[in-house]
């Protein structure tokens, strides 16, 4: 058995010399040819490990101690030219966000064969592509290169494919692309930071598969960094999870799967949708009024038809979740129920009235009794208010609608969404889980008979999506009704009462989650469920019982 | 791409031709009137009308601009009304005259500003917080606040009375004796060239920070590619759209500084051939040279747009 | 917003001293005295003497007046019309914004100096045109800038929640739009404060701008010129004047608008 191309111990990490500690006293280890996964939420230092054990910190951060042995050297102790050498023959990257990591300006090609360690002419010709783009000299060699590298990596047309630029790629397409670049040099360790998080669910499991086979072709040990654990559980041999800067468990895959010892292992695994075996106990269906009521709706942006012939109705009291990919027409779909926006044919009614046909003084009234929660918690609110200001606004607009003031209003808002006490604050100084609580709060704040939550917990840790999903869960149980536009095909079977699926503007499949998931009609629905990774094993008994808080 | 190219075209034609419209509108409608102007104060109303109904300028207003735009469409844009040595001349010829002095001027002004700004700021982004950097955006604040009239005063001072290396004045025809010419509008280009050094310092400078922070840049580092190539392939191309887009931008604050240089140099370039219709009350010329610097402009920009989808893939039109 | 820095404080007085200074200074500040025409500095006259003998540092600490005047008119001007415009282009969208944008086009096509020129060649040299040609072209400018920054604006989602609230448009333009672009509308508006003043020196240098009698900078420099090789602090000085004020804006321009933006958004926790 080779050596372990990277080996941790005590790693210790710090936001300036002497500032507070990133990373505390870490110990990993990538078996030669073999996967290990590094987990854990947003902040928990995984990334940072990563880079550090890359010898790559960002600005600000330093190594403060403990020991890394990167192929066997030391890489804070390299001169900046041997570690480039080390970084360029022996480790490949693969990054978070396909699409900002490719340079829109170069072909697919080019950064994808770029030399790894030019000698002087091929410095300057990589150095000519500034002026020269594409056309420096080797092109076409590039471009066959290339092109044989996405036919490995499973791309078709790879010929036409590699002389074009970023965008014209799909998300996947890039990724397989960085991939490749990561692996041609047969490199011993690959490292891959977040690589499926940006990309749709349907693709997640091909780019892994891919991931692994690559790293497995070339011989090499692979970290990968993740949040998602169900993904983590097919494709890593080892676990290790992080939290707050350090690793709080680490073993094989199964057993930590099948028998975590950890109170916050134990945690992490039961807020995974993915993971989550058993549903909420089947609730009685709503059975009340219709509530809101869309007829066959369009909308087109310039030539491009976002929605076509759209029909379904929300009854009182109902949670409705409508699924679909990025770019599927959910989120216009949900702007046009709420009256942002008109259809250009169809209608939407609300309570019986024709939101397209109302005055706007009637329009502006009714809009109390409907409220959105947005996916971005960094834009959705006025960086400049207070936090109770932006809880007030629809009370200032709407009245007091039943609460006796302003102020206790808010007070009564916040403390709901557990945030008693924070009128005064400011954005910036939340958490983006804390800023949507907010959000919510000022969405409840009208009393309104439906909240519209576009993508509302996309954005968020799994331990917070939780508590945001558990607040609409509440809300829907005094009588509210939900329209909760997702990406997240588990995430919406588990609390909606019926589940929409669309597919490129159109509506394909409407029906309670057990039929949709369980025995989906449609073909996209059915690849849809067909691209889920099952748990790969089952949840330890203790946790199954548990419903989540 | 044709058909991009063709709407663009449109586009500048349109634009120039409102221009067109507002010149004639201006030189008519401010008081003191063409006539009354050209005539100067003195004059008594009788005079007035009669060079009113001479110059046709007591028919339609609609009227007159079709015949002006007419006329104006196979280039002849009347005569000028200046007195003395221009008298009667076709301001057509007034204005070829002035281009073959401000074209090259404006060209070789734009080159230094290019070349002194763009290294200028790449620098300072590469050492960004640090001593060149604090100097080249000091420098830069300093170039932009000087009137050009200034600078060149001071150029004066130091190339052609001190040093004596540089005329300050005197006029030879690039025709007649091209390194001549050379040498007459080097301090002028130099003037025009260091202000506008700046704002592509600065553009320069912040495309060339922000590159640098980006996500290609970081994965180029991490996959260990040496830095000669990331500042070169990434960083140096990333600036270059900011850094076309901002030439662009500064053609109108340029042509100011062209305006003035010819006027202190006395170049007889198209600046100054204005400042003289200016001063004679000249309308004619006036409106066909608001024609010319606002068709430049128009023409200028649509290149930098050429420039920019050449450069960046994203901006062309689907298959081009 | 928060008090101002030092060097705002400085910047101002320095504004302030100049534009006070014609009506500060003694009377025979201004007096000529043929006998002593063009001395170079010395104690008695820290800028020398100008061709009538005049003291010359009085002379160019009087001439800040007229081109500060002028500059200060020009930038509220357009600030007043284009602002507006701008913000009205960039909330109301649709049609409102593409024919204002095609409007602005054609004052952006027209480079200040030469419209400036033209006006002043129609109507002779008159402070009122020459306010009025440059805030013409002025004033796309900040409309421009105000339209981009309206733009960014409305698309945020705390818009678009605001409108599902049912507040009004003006409303909702008063209360998020424009607390949230302050800070960029004021740097932008200190830079046409500072434009302007270089465009008057200009168009006074080339004699189309104020007249000897009640010279600006750049008029002074008109006279220095025919003396360069003589009394080469004739230009000098007042150049150096406009010079350090345009700079001093300039120096503070962001740090003005950045005094109003909404600090404690940036660098937020994510």
């Amino acid at each position: 058995m080779s050596a372990p191309p990277l080996v941790v111990e005590g790693l210790e990490v710090r936001a300036g010399r002497a500032g507070p500690a990133v990373v505390r006293g870490v110990s990993l280890t990538v078996p030669a040819g073999g996967c290990l996964a590094l987990v854990g939420e947003s902040g928990s230092g995984k990334s940072v490990t990563a880079l550090a054990a890359l010898g790559r910190l960002p600005p600000g951060l330093v190594r403060t101690g403990g020991r890394v042995a990167l192929l066997g050297r030391n890489p804070a102790a390299l001169p900046e030219r041997a570690l480039r050498a080390l970084l360029a023959e022996g480790t490949g990257f693969v990054p978070q966000d396909p699409l900002a990591a490719l340079d829109p300006l170069h072909p697919v090609a080019d950064q994808i064969v770029a030399p790894r360690c030019p000698d002087g002419w091929g410095r300057l010709n990589e150095a000519l592509s500034a002026v020269l783009g594409s056309r420096r000299p080797g092109r076409a060699e590039r471009r066959r290169v290339a092109a044989a590298l996405l036919e490995r990596m499973g791309l078709r047309d790879a010929e036409a494919r590699a002389g074009a630029f970023p965008h014209a790629f799909s998300g996947g397409m890039r990724q397989r692309a960085l991939i490749a670049a990561a692996t041609r040099h047969a490199p011993a360790l690959v490292v891959a930071d977040e690589p499926t998080t940006a990309l749709d669910a349907a693709v997640e499991r091909q780019v892994l598969t891919l991931l692994r086979e690559a790293a497995a072709e070339a011989g090499a040990g692979l970290l990968l960094v993740s949040h998602d654990l169900g993904l983590v559980a097919w494709f890593a041999d080892r676990v290790a999870v992080m939290r707050e800067g350090r690793i709080v468990e680490e073993g094989e895959t199964e057993a930590v799967f099948r028998a975590p010892r950890e109170a916050y292992t134990r945690a992490l695994l039961g807020a995974s949708p993915a993971l989550r075996v058993r549903r909420v106990a089947p609730r009685p269906p709503p059975g009340g009024r219709v509530l809101l009521s869309v007829e066959g709706v369009s909308r087109r942006y310039g030539g491009v038809a976002a929605l076509t012939g759209a029909t379904l109705s929300v009854q009182e009291g109902e949670f409705l979740a409508v699924v679909g990919e990025s770019g599927s027409g959910k989120s216009t779909l949900g702007r046009l129920m709420l009256g942002l926006e008109a259809p250009d044919e169809g209608r939407v009614l609300f309570a019986g009235e024709d939101l397209a046909r109302l005055r706007p003084a009637a329009l502006r009234r009714l809009r109390a009794e409907m409220q959105p929660v947005f996916q971005d918690p960094l834009s959705s609110l006025d960086p400049r208010w207070s936090v109770g200001r932006s809880v007030a606004e629809p009370l200032r607009v709407a009245g007091l609608r039943g609460w006796p003031s302003e102020r206790e209003a808010v007070a009564a808002l916040l403390e709901r969404v557990g945030l008693g006490g924070m009128e005064r604050r400011r954005p910036s100084e939340l958490s983006g889980g804390q800023r949507q609580r907010v959000a919510i709060a000022r969405a409840l704040a009208p009393r309104p008979r439906l909240i519209v939550a576009d993508e509302a917990v996309s954005a968020l840790d799994v331990t917070t999506q939780g508590r945001v999903m558990a607040l609409l869960a509440a809300f829907r149980r005094e009588g509210g009704a939900v329209v909760f536009v997702t990406h997240d095909l588990r995430l919406a079977a588990e609390e909606a009462d019926r589940v929409a699926v669309v597919e490129a503007g159109r509506i394909v499949e409407l029906g309670p989650p057990d039929a949709v998931l369980g025995a989906p009609s449609h073909p996209y629905t059915q690849r849809l469920v067909g691209a889920l990774l099952p748990p790969r094993f089952p949840l330890p008994a203790t946790l199954s019982e548990e419903v989540p808080s | 791409m044709l058909r991009f190219l063709f709407w663009r075209l449109l586009g500048a034609a349109v634009l120039i031709l409102a221009v067109s419209v507002l010149a004639f509108a201006l030189v008519r409608f401010l008081p003191g009137g063409p006539a009354q102007a050209a005539l100067g104060l003195r004059a008594s109303p009788a005079e007035v009308e009669r060079l009113n109904a001479a110059l046709g300028l007591d028919r339609p207003v609609a009227v007159q601009y079709a015949e002006w735009l007419g006329r104006a469409l196979r280039l002849d844009f009347g005569t000028s009304l200046s007195g003395g040595a221009r008298a009667g001349t076709p301001v057509a010829d007034l204005i070829a005259r002035g281009l073959a002095v401000t074209v090259p001027l404006a060209l070789l002004g734009t080159a230094i500003a290019v070349a002194v700004g763009l290294p200028l700021g790449l620098a300072a982004a590469a050492r960004a917080g640090r001593g060149t950097d604090r100097a080249v955006s000091a420098a830069a604040v300093v170039a932009l606040s000087l009137p050009p009239f200034y600078l060149g005063y001071l150029l004066i001072l130091v190339f052609a009375v001190r040093l004596g290396w540089l005329p300050s004045v005197g006029y030879v025809s690039p025709a007649a004796d091209p390194a001549g010419f050379l040498r007459i509008i080097l301090l002028p280009a130099l003037t025009i060239g260091i202000i506008n050094a700046a704002p592509v310092a600065r553009t320069a400078r912040a495309a060339a920070v922000e590159v640098a922070a980006g996500e290609p840049v970081r994965l180029a580092r991490l996959a260990g590619a040496p830095p000669g190539v990331v500042w070169f392939k990434h960083v140096l191309r990333g600036a270059m759209v900011p850094v076309v887009t901002v030439v662009g931008l500064q053609v109108g604050f340029l042509m100011g500084g062209v305006i003035v240089v010819e006027n202190m140099f006395a170049l007889p370039g198209l600046g100054r051939q204005m400042l003289i219709a200016a001063e004679q009350r000249d309308y004619p010329t006036l409106q066909a040279v608001i024609v010319v610097f606002a068709a430049a402009f128009v023409l200028v920009n649509l290149l930098v747009d050429l420039l920019y989808a050449a450069i960046d893939p994203r901006i062309r039109p689907e298959g081009g | 917003m928060r008090r101002p820095s030092a060097a705002t404080v400085l910047v101002v007085l320095v504004l302030g001293g100049v534009l006070a200074a014609p009506s500060l200074l003694p009377p025979g500040a201004a007096a000529m005295d043929p006998a002593r025409a063009l001395l170079p500095p010395s104690a008695g006259a820290p800028f020398g003497t100008d061709v009538l003998g005049r003291d010359y540092l009085a002379r160019v600490l009087a001439a800040g007046r007229p081109g500060l005047l002028i500059a200060a008119g020009t930038t509220l001007l357009a600030a007043l019309v284009g602002i507006p415009l701008g913000v009205l282009a960039g909330a109301a969208g649709g049609r409102t914004d593409l024919v204002v944008m095609r409007v602005l086009e054609v004052g952006f096509a027209v480079p200040p100096l030469v419209l400036a020129i033209a006006v002043l060649g129609v109507t002779g040299p008159s402070a009122a045109a020459l306010v009025l040609a440059l805030a013409a072209s002025y004033a796309p400018l900040l409309a421009r800038v105000a339209r981009a920054a309206t733009l960014a604006r409305m698309g945020e989602l705390y818009v678009l929640a605001a409108r599902a609230a049912g507040e009004r448009p003006w409303r909702i333009v008063a209360l998020h739009v424009l607390p949230n672009t302050a800070g960029t509308l004021v740097t932008q508006t200190a830079l046409v404060f500072s434009y302007a003043l270089l465009a008057e020196a200009s168009l006074s240098f080339l004699g189309l701008g104020t007249q000897p009698a009640n010279p600006s900078w750049g008029r002074l420099l008109t006279e220095a010129i025919p003396l360069t090789t003589v009394a080469p602090w004739l230009g000098i000085f007042p150049g150096a004047a406009l010079v350090l004020v345009v700079v001093a804006v300039n120096l503070r321009a962001d740090a003005w608008g950045d005094a109003l933006d909404p600090r404690l958004a940036r660098g937020g926790r994510p």
